[in-house]
């Protein structure tokens, strides 16, 4: 079933081209969506969330066409949605600012809403600092108050930009539970730079670079394209597009092909995003200069 | 549950039936969340304190100053701090950059500011209450009669404060633009009160009484002062309102009657 269908959609900010054509679909699971910086992923979850319109290119989200008032209205009474930076009212606490959520998701009955608000908070493992003021809070526990808004109402459709910047290690392992549990039956769109995350908790990745869909398939597919294109060496190799050494004292390579001699390693998902996104790179400065 | 097959040949369903909105209900249940934003408001707390301590200095003893500080003390105090914080909470999603992402919540914007509007009316009620709670305390004498077209002025004109700084946050999104409208409000009042002295946002109620506490004097009509602040109210509650409606004629409309009620009221309560 697919809830969310972005078809060659692109966006302009004045002479900026923040998408150039992004295609993908999803349905009930969790989406990855990945990319370098200035890809065009917060711009692409805006357009998800409702907030911005597409300049080009066909959303249906929910079965309904956002463009049409109406529609629009009934998608996000049935959506959650964590901005890349949302800006909270920090007066309130942590309480109250859900609480002013859930009635902006237009929950009426007081009750109802209240439990649903504990429901979330506790969710989010935020009960202790419930009556606390938003800005008492580190960085890390606002990013989970934003969560905990987002997932009021249990939205069939769910879009979290960047969700786990700035969680601690213990917080970002509980939020892949939270998230794989919610995948289970319901959408969930995150963009991330956390490839681990990605190779973690979602069944289906997109990768976009410079406004276009690069990659849309299983990370799986991903990683193989990988494949022949790691190795361990014991100094940095000249085919090395990349390299690193490790803990153990290797040089870890990605590049063309495996040299002769070298050990060649099982690529993971990071090393393929690396070889995708640095061949878009190298392609496009190779354009450029011809 | 129907089914059609999508561009991208993938099967595309229409998902579970909606939850009914409840529109009045989480207007007034936001609204209510608002009058508790506004009245936590830092300057309006302090406008409150400074009532208090102004009764702690005593109530004035001569009929005419005891009359006029029951009925406008609260207008004074309460009225531009009222105006501020109003403002603030209702610009705080923008300066917060709230704004970026909450349009992602299912609430129209119309129902929004219908919230804040709602909130006015809420900090109307509080002043009633400290206004009623000021005259049963320290209103003792006889000479000048207190009518409840006088005292009802008070929450009136508190609410007014509320949605004109609601108004102004939503049709002039600035910074500076509410103390500009604050000055222009001072000044043509400074200008009513010495000029025409029934046409400023506060009228000394006093010179209204017809017991010839001042002689001379002919008072004018309480009732229509209070039509004629309740039509400034009204005004600025359509002005709120003009940036989120598609139908714009219909606050350009009942601001245009306000507007004209304000200019009969004011001609009548003279």
């Amino acid at each position: 079933m697919t809830t969310v269908q972005v078809t060659e959609v692109a966006k302009s900010f004045g002479r900026t081209q923040a998408l150039a054509g992004a295609t993908f679909a999803a349905g009930t699971g969790v989406t990855g969506l990945l990319g370098p910086n200035g890809a065009g992923k917060t711009t692409l979850l805006r357009i998800l969330a409702t907030v911005t319109a597409p300049g080009e290119g066909r959303v249906r989200l929910l079965g309904r066409d956002p463009r049409d008032a109406q529609d629009r209205l009934e998608i996000r009474r049935r959506l959650g949605y964590l901005p890349q930076e949302p800006g909270f009212h920090r007066g309130f606490t942590v309480t109250e600012f859900v609480d002013y959520v859930a009635i902006l998701k237009e929950m009426a009955g007081r009750a109802e809403r209240r439990a649903e608000v504990r429901r979330v908070v506790d969710l989010v493992g935020l009960t202790e600092v419930a009556d606390r003021r938003i800005r008492a809070l580190s960085g890390g526990m606002r990013r989970r108050v934003g969560v905990a808004q987002a997932l009021l109402g249990e939205p069939e459709l769910v879009v979290l930009d960047e969700p786990t910047a700035g969680l601690d290690p213990e917080q970002r392992l509980r939020f892949r539970d939270l998230l794989s549990r919610i995948g289970e039956d319901r959408t969930v769109v995150l963009s991330t730079h956390q490839t681990e995350d990605v190779a973690a908790l979602c069944p289906h990745v997109v990768v976009l670079d410079g406004g276009r869909t690069v990659f849309d398939g299983t990370p799986s597919a991903l990683t193989a394209t990988a494949d022949g294109r790691v190795w361990l060496s014991d100094e940095r190799s000249p085919q090395a597009r990349l390299a690193w050494r490790t803990p153990d004292g290797d040089v870890h390579n990605i590049g063309d092909q495996v040299p002769p001699g070298a050990r060649a390693l099982r690529p993971t998902l990071e090393d393929a995003y690396l070889l995708l996104v640095g061949d878009r790179a190298r392609n496009s400065a190779g354009e450029a200069a011809a | 549950m129907s089914a059609a097959p999508d561009v991208l040949g993938v099967e595309e369903t229409r998902v579970r039936a909606v939850r009914l909105p409840a529109g009045p209900v989480t207007v007034m249940e936001l609204g209510r969340v608002q009058t508790r934003r506004i009245l936590r408001h830092p300057a309006l707390l302090v406008s409150l304190v400074w009532v208090v301590l102004g009764l702690g200095f005593g109530f004035p003893d001569t009929p005419y100053e005891q009359y006029s500080v029951a009925t406008g003390m609260v207008i004074f105090m309460m009225g531009p701090a009222t105006f501020f914080a109003a403002n603030l909470v209702a610009t705080s999603g923008r300066r917060s950059s709230a704004d970026e992402w909450t349009p992602a919540l299912p609430m129209p914007a119309l129902r929004r500011t219908a919230a804040l509007l709602v909130a006015g009316v809420g900090l109307g009620a509080v002043a009633l209450a400290i206004q009623l709670l000021l005259v049963a305390v320290a209103y003792d004498q006889p000479v000048l009669e207190l009518r409840w077209t006088h005292v009802l002025s008070v929450p009136v004109a508190i609410t007014g404060a509320a949605v004109l700084g609601v108004a102004v946050a939503r049709l002039l999104p600035w910074p500076g633009a509410p103390l500009l409208v604050m000055a222009a409000i001072t000044v043509a009042n400074i200008w009513a009160s010495n000029n025409e002295v029934f046409l400023g946002l506060y009228v000394d109620f006093a010179q209204w009484t017809d017991n010839d506490a001042i002689p001379g004097m002919h008072p004018g009509s309480g009732a229509w002062h209070l039509v004629y602040l309740a039509a400034f109210v009204g005004l600025a509650a359509f002005g709120a309102v003009l940036r989120d409606v598609r139908r714009v004629w219909l606050p350009v409309l009942g601001g245009a009657a306000c507007g004209a009620l304000v200019l009969v009221a004011g001609a009548l309560q003279l």
